[in-house]
């Protein structure tokens, strides 16, 4: 599963994007992973994006799936 | 009406000589008779005692290109227009320069005047664009759209 970070997240991550090997669950358990990885996510405002469309609520997850972590937007 | 898949996106700031040129193409299209423009500037905005002097501006171009055709559609459907054009830049964006151009028309003037508010107002929601602003000494913090 990919998963892509963008603005201030990748700035935190260090990297724009990574391939988390086969996990399967749901939207809300690869909240907690990417949490753990990253705790400073925790104190973070952000957005979950699945196969480009943001994610509202818990949501399940595919193998193939790409992951966006979204910051606020700040366009115009 | 011009309905197909445009490429909002440009790298760096969109010029006088792009908007006006923008607006010169439009002379052949006689049915059209008003015109609305929003131009987004950068600001030098003081934060914490330090001037902004660009904003780096990254987007999920994949995601924001989807949505802007979605916000495109959806703003024909809403408003009697005969054309739009959205252009957003990419990358370093002077303060003082202009980073959004938005320009719809129509027949007459009521549609455009809803038209622009419109689509600024849900650019700013819903198009996912992040900006870096760069300060002087070349430290930096992450715009939110309010």
């Amino acid at each position: 599963m990919k998963i892509k970070y963008f603005g201030k997240i990748a700035e935190l991550t260090g990297i724009s994007e990574e391939e988390i090997e086969v996990f399967i669950g749901d939207s809300k358990e690869l909240n907690t992973l990417l949490e753990e990885k990253y705790p400073s996510l925790k104190q973070m405002e952000y957005k979950m994006a699945i196969d480009e469309k943001i994610v509202n609520a818990t949501q399940k997850l595919e193998a193939h799936s790409t992951i966006a972590l979204l910051p606020p937007f700040a366009g115009g | 009406m011009t309905k197909k898949i445009k490429k909002v996106f440009q790298q760096g700031p969109i010029s006088a000589s792009f908007i006006a040129d923008s607006i010169a193409k439009h002379q052949s299209k006689t049915s059209i008779g008003a015109h609305s423009i929003f131009m987004g500037q950068v600001r030098a905005d003081e934060i914490n005692g330090k001037i902004v002097k660009a904003i780096d501006y990254t987007a999920y171009e994949e995601m924001a290109e989807k949505e802007f055709h979605v916000l495109r559609e959806e703003t024909f459907e809403k408003f009697n227009l005969s054309c739009m054009h959205i252009h957003h830049s990419l990358g370093r964006v002077m303060s003082g320069e202009i980073c959004l151009f938005v320009f719809v028309s129509s027949k007459h003037r009521k549609p455009v005047f809803g038209a622009i508010e419109y689509l600024v107002e849900e650019i700013k929601k819903r198009i996912a664009i992040f900006g870096k602003e760069i300060f002087e000494d070349e430290s930096h913090s992450w715009k939110i759209n309010n």
